[in-house]
């Protein structure tokens, strides 16, 4: 849970300055945010757990490094982002996608995308989005963490750049790819509702 | 925008709005783990790293040596034997032809 009123700069010096106490209330602080972007680019093995884990060493290990240049949240975003995106690396791309391998409810998301125009029920939710998790894992470790902050997490081009280094170009040239991509494995699921 | 886009779009806005519970506090594994990290002072984790600069400067000089000692002997390399050491030699240079 967030700390509430918690002044992260005074915490940050005094977790500097070796205080348990302030290294707990400032890992308090920033759980929801870690727990946030681990949710959404969690390789499949993984535990959620062990990845918060790495993040939060990381960051209090490197905490040396942070100058206060930009918001302590951006720069735990980014290491979070970054080491997400190791881990994804390390997964390897799953074969093709087939009818046969969808769960019961994620069938009626994609007859539901084939066959009404409007929104998808909310009851569908879950399930379109262990979908999406399923399309995104025919995707480059790289591609798949864009497609999340993008489409997903709803973020701009401009917050990419700044969460992963990248430039506006490479950023728009990925996406279109990737979303390439995903029409075509969407398409091939869409193609098998048929049969 | 083509259908297949536009399918796309409706299930990345459906998959956007399932919301998973985070779970409320740190796991104690968690915080103890990392807690326990910071305590122990700088990462030392990337000891590898710190030690590869050590080793390619132990390869760089070790090829320094072997070419000076190349170097050095070189004369002596070049150099065409003297008679005694070809008469004592010619039993092995003949065993060597057909």
């Amino acid at each position: 849970m967030a700390e509430e009123g918690l002044d992260v700069l005074a915490c940050v010096g005094r977790v500097r300055a070796g205080d348990s106490e302030a290294a707990r209330a400032l890992l308090n602080h920033l759980h929801p945010l870690v727990m946030t972007v681990v949710r959404g680019h969690l390789p499949r093995r993984a535990s959620e757990e062990d990845l918060a884990q790495m993040i939060f060493v990381k960051v209090f290990t490197k905490l040396e490094q942070f100058s206060g240049a930009v918001p302590l949240e951006h720069w735990v975003s980014r290491i979070a982002v970054n080491t997400c995106l190791n881990a994804l690396q390390a997964e390897k791309i799953r074969p093709e996608l087939r009818w046969a391998d969808l769960s019961e409810e994620e069938e009626h998301v994609v007859q539901s995308l084939a066959t009404a125009a409007d929104e998808l029920e909310p009851g569908h939710q879950l399930a379109a989005r262990d979908l999406v998790d399923r399309l995104l894992a025919h995707l480059k470790p790289e591609d798949r963490l864009l497609m999340n902050l993008l489409h997903l997490e709803g973020r701009s081009v401009e917050e990419v750049r700044r969460l992963t280094g990248w430039n506006v170009s490479l950023i728009k040239v990925r996406a279109f790819r990737a979303r390439r991509k995903l029409k075509k494995h969407l398409a091939m699921l869409m193609k098998d509702t048929g049969k | 925008m083509n259908r297949l886009d536009h399918q796309l779009n409706r299930l990345f806005q459906a998959a956007a709005r399932a919301r998973r519970e985070i779970p409320r506090g740190v796991p104690f594994a968690v915080e103890a783990q990392a807690l326990a990290q910071w305590r122990g002072g700088p990462d030392t984790r990337d000891d590898g790293f710190v030690l590869l600069p050590l080793v390619r400067r132990a390869f760089a000089l070790a090829c320094v040596l072997a070419l000076i000692a190349l170097a050095l002997s070189y004369p002596k390399l070049t150099q065409h034997p003297s008679d005694e050491v070809v008469i004592i030699n010619s039993p092995v240079t003949l065993s060597y032809l057909p």
